[in-house]
């Protein structure tokens, strides 16, 4: 599994640069995230901690490409991703970006290997090949033709971590990935997520979980918008297959 | 199918003190062979089916009324066949006919009683259970014979055990 | 894209099921009224066609209603004299000129009416289409007759038969019968004309004339001409297709309006479920924007499933349309003027192509609101909803 299709081994993933995102809220402009600004190297486990509504998952947000930040470059995997249009950012959500949902997000109607299979759908690829190695790692090989609604909390999350694998992400980004799961079912999670991290995928999750926040290599902490402290992150692992 | 036209007339003069009546279709389809073999020809495709008009005084069966159209010299004869409830003829009306007035006046009411009381088997002996006609009117009277002789037939065939009934598709018209 | 579509769609069957019940009716409603549209105009040519006439000449009064009486085999209050024919016959650009006498027996004990039509030899060139099942084509004495079908089998006559009439006290020898040509005069009885004029006590009287010219091109000229004769007027076949087509066009516009009103709700019903379909499905669109799905693709997305209801609702409104469609025709058959014998209802493939493309259509209209929405979910709710 080769995370990266990143041109420098040792480039930062992520590069941030005063990023910035306010909302109109009638008259008032809510400043979610201000100035932010640091670097996510390849192969780096980072939690992103902070209260409710400090702008982690604004942060998260923008760093998937799923909004634009209101000023401050966004360079991801080396390229300026700030600036794109809507469609330049969903081609890079779909083919460089893998997400993990707290409530997991899979399609109720969809067998666990079509949603696992989602990505590529989208690409307009075919790669059951994959499909199937994903759901060997994820331990879902028995459960390919469910339906969500036959999982447990714990098999829908791992389903939902195989189908952010499915196009071969350099970055996978969670929010909240064990919110939803008892402890136990949040650990196996979390082992998952080292496992992952040891083959060399970068990683950034949004938690409250403090064993997820401590199993990370480096934490950013955020507060009312404003990135407070950032721990040393651990050194950069080597690649492996994924 | 030919028509029963004036059902109400018919049923005042046959059959007083009915109550009500309904229509039942009879399907002798499955009885072909034995039909052709006691009609003594190839039944027609409207004799397939039997319409059969019911007539009740509250839940005691008074009669039933068939018609048929048969071929008279000057035109079609239509006719309407009362019976009793053992089979046998209760009454027969030329319901229309296009033959000229003599013809019509010597098949007039007279002769047709002469059928009442007649059974299928009474008919076959023809001539002699049945008072002879002009020569002129002969051709329609031996229809009018042939046509109750068939139906008489056909009610008796239509009566059997293990035939097809089923309600008309365009209800009797319920006199009372 | 059209398997997530379908499964989409049947999570809801009730709604599924009643949203293709709207398209259906819509597009049974407008099959119908557009078939029977096709079906009047096509038989109202046909039987204008085989009368074989360009011209007729009718007493005075609604010249368009007495020729339809005509054309339909049926009386007229006022009648021609014979030397109206005379007249006719005398113009130089008339090549037959076909005198007829209609006359109507009531049998009230059977609930219907005997129409006898008395025609003469000129009559045999004006219908050349008429074909014989059994016997002679044409009289070979005066009380020769000849049965159209459906008389001939109601009265179970066939050639060499006596046919009598009570009411006329006349007795005919049944000459030929017609075939069936699901016209009107499948249930004439044909007497030659002189006969008919004397049973009738119309010595010299004619019902109307039917005309037809050497040129067709003169038809302006003897028009003007035959309108002088006294008590008489003209209608022209063109004249009559034409009024009647715009007194359809009358009936149709009105129907139409109902078929598009019937389309309308099927639209809307079509726009409405996908609408519901999408507010509800807010946080699965927007998981799929974040997995990857394009605008485009979302747009794709909502479009299949309304192109799969259309789908469903056109082929259940043909099935609608073919069973139905009958019931539809006998209700509005006796509000046309001349409705022409036999089923009006015609659904050809064209008019079918035509419902099916103007069901897809009407689809991608449905869909395009409901799609620009669903296009333009923000994929970051995603992570927001459950």
């Amino acid at each position: 599994m080769n995370p990266s299709k990143s041109s420098q081994p040792s480039a930062p993933v992520v590069i941030a640069r005063g990023l910035s995102k306010s909302y109109p809220r009638g008259s008032v402009t809510v400043a979610a995230l201000r100035n932010a600004s640091f670097e996510v190297g390849p192969s780096e486990f980072v939690a992103i901690v902070g209260p409710s509504g400090s702008g982690k998952s604004t942060l998260l947000n923008l760093l998937g490409c799923m909004d634009a930040p209101t000023s401050g470059t966004l360079q991801l995997d080396g390229q300026d991703v700030s600036q794109l249009a809507d469609s330049g950012r969903t081609r890079l959500r779909r083919d460089r970006l893998g997400f993990v949902f707290q409530h997991f997000g899979l399609v109720p109607t969809l067998s666990v290997a079509e949603n696992v299979a989602l990505p590529a759908f989208f690409a307009r690829r075919s790669d059951p090949k994959r499909v199937d190695e994903l759901l060997e790692r994820v331990g879902l090989s028995s459960r390919r033709h469910h339906r969500p609604h036959e999982l447990s909390g714990g098999e829908m999350q791992r389903a939902a971590i195989a189908r952010a694998l499915m196009n071969r992400p350099i970055l996978l980004l969670a929010d909240e990935p064990t919110g939803n799961l008892d402890s136990q079912t949040g650990s196996s999670i979390l082992e998952l997520f080292r496992e992952l991290n040891a083959d060399g995928l970068t990683l950034i999750v949004v938690t409250h979980n403090p064993s997820l926040a401590s199993a990370a290599g480096r934490r950013l902490e955020i507060q009312d918008g404003v990135l407070i402290s950032s721990t040393p992150g651990s050194p950069p692992k080597p690649h492996g297959p994924r | 199918m030919c028509p029963w036209r004036n059902p109400s007339a018919d049923v005042a003069l046959w059959f007083p003190g009915s109550t009500r009546s309904d229509t039942e279709v009879r399907i002798l389809s499955g009885v072909r062979p034995e039909l052709a073999q006691r009609l003594g020809r190839q039944p027609t495709a409207g004799e397939n089916a039997l319409y059969v008009h019911r007539i009740w005084r509250g839940t005691e069966l008074l009669g039933e009324v068939a018609t048929t159209r048969v071929k008279g010299e000057s035109g079609a004869v239509e006719l309407a066949v009362a019976f009793e409830p053992d089979g046998r003829v209760h009454g027969v009306r030329v319901q229309r006919s296009r033959e000229p007035e003599p013809i019509a006046n010597v098949l007039q009411n007279s002769w047709l009683a002469s059928f009442q009381g007649k059974t299928a088997t009474d008919l076959s002996a023809g001539a002699s259970t049945i008072p002879a006609v002009p020569p002129e009117a002969r051709t329609t009277g031996t229809a009018i014979m042939e046509g109750v002789r068939s139906l008489c037939i056909l009610r008796e065939m239509a009566t059997r055990p293990g035939i097809l009934r089923r309600p008309a598709p365009e209800a009797a018209a319920h006199l009372h | 894209m059209l398997r997530l579509a379908l499964r989409n769609l049947l999570r809801r069957p009730l709604r599924l099921a009643l949203t293709i019940c709207g398209v259906a009716l819509g597009t049974a409603v407008w099959m119908t009224l557009a078939g029977l549209g096709d079906g009047y105009r096509a038989g109202l040519r046909t039987e204008l066609d085989r009368a074989g006439v360009q011209l007729m000449l009718v007493p005075l009064g609604c010249p368009y209603d007495a020729a339809a009486r005509v054309l339909k085999g049926r009386t007229l209050e006022t009648s021609l004299p014979a030397s109206a024919l005379d007249a006719v016959r005398s113009d130089p650009a008339v090549a037959v000129a076909a005198p007829m006498l209609i006359a109507a027996v009531p049998r009230p004990e059977e609930n219907r009416t005997d129409l006898w039509v008395g025609l003469d030899e000129a009559s045999r060139h004006l219908k050349p289409w008429w074909h014989m099942t059994a016997g002679r084509d044409w009289f070979s004495a005066t009380n020769g007759a000849i049965l159209g079908s459906e008389a001939a089998l109601i009265e179970l006559r066939a050639p060499g038969d006596a046919l009598h009439s009570p009411e006329l006290r006349q007795t005919f020898r049944v000459e030929g019968v017609l075939e069936r040509s699901g016209t009107s005069d499948d249930s004439l009885f044909f007497i030659p004309l002189r006969t008919a004029q004397r049973l009738f006590a119309q010595d010299d009287r004619l019902t109307a004339i039917a005309i037809r010219l050497k040129d067709p091109a003169e038809l302006r000229a003897v028009v003007q001409r035959l309108q002088q004769i006294p008590g008489a007027q003209v209608v022209t076949m063109t004249e009559m297709m034409g009024t009647f087509l715009r007194l359809l066009g009358t009936v149709r516009t009105l129907l139409m309006a109902l078929a598009i009103v019937a389309c309308a709700v099927g639209i809307l019903g079509v726009l409405n479920t996908l609408l519901a379909a999408v507010v509800e499905r807010t946080p699965e669109l927007c998981l799929l924007r974040a997995v990857g799905a394009s605008r485009t693709q979302m747009v794709f997305l909502v479009a299949s499933e309304s192109l799969l209801l259309a789908v469903a609702g056109t082929a259940a409104g043909v099935g609608i349309a073919g069973v139905g469609g009958h019931a539809i025709e006998s209700l509005v058959k006796p509000f046309l003027p001349l409705a022409p014998t036999g089923t009006l209802l015609q659904l050809g493939p064209d008019r079918m192509t035509q419902c099916a493309l103007a069901a897809v259509l009407g689809a991608l209209v449905a869909a395009a609101y409901p799609a620009w929405c669903a296009a333009r979910l923000p994929p970051a709710l995603a992570a927001k909803t459950e």
